[in-house]
């Protein structure tokens, strides 16, 4: 799978997902800025 | 990620954070009391700092075991040795000595990353590390907010 890693300056990659605490999160709607992490394995 | 000194930028920068995980959402609930009690609440202490009544009130914590959000911003899967190089095994070390718990089970190859979106919806900050103990530093964060 070819992947392509978003750059400084690019429109952020949208996406839409149900939050744990049953929020919909839309990022084109979501309240900015927002810093965004994403975890390696949960440990 | 050092937390006080980011979740403090969140707070100045009126800012959010979402936390994204490819556990399920199970899986993840299950985790944040453990992640609360094992890292939130000794970083804190470390720094001689009270833990705030709801340390995340500005974040959010979203489950992806489909990965198709990791793959939207380019977090593909690791090579072998970059997970388990000499700067993660130190870490790993650390985190004995220190009695913080470590756990693998699940994919130790899926890669992380950090962003930032400013408030027009560009990026403002991009960031996938070399290992889990690459990330971004505070101050990068907080400039990457403002």
């Amino acid at each position: 799978m070819r992947l392509t890693f978003p750059r400084v300056g690019e429109p952020a990659p949208d996406f839409a997902l149900i939050a744990i605490d049953g929020a919909h999160v839309h990022l084109a709607d979501y309240p900015k800025p927002v810093a965004l992490v994403f975890l390696r394995h949960l440990g | 990620m050092r937390l006080p000194t980011v979740m403090n930028a969140l707070t100045a920068y009126d800012a959010q954070l979402l936390v994204f995980s490819f556990a399920t959402e199970e899986r993840l609930r299950q985790w944040l009391p453990f992640f609360h009690r094992q890292f939130l609440e000794p970083a804190y202490a470390e720094r001689g700092l009270a833990l705030p009544p709801d340390p995340f009130e500005r974040m959010r914590f979203l489950a992806d075991p489909s990965r198709a959000v990791y793959h939207a911003y380019g977090l593909g899967r690791n090579a072998v040795w970059r997970v388990y190089g000499p700067r993660i095994l130190w870490q790993y070390a650390r985190w004995g000595v220190q009695g913080k718990p470590i756990q693998i089970n699940d994919d130790a190859l899926q890669r992380g990353g950090d962003f930032v979106v400013g408030r027009d919806g560009r990026l403002t900050l991009t960031h996938t590390g070399r290992d889990q103990s690459d990330r971004p530093s505070p101050q990068q964060i907080i400039e990457a907010l403002g």
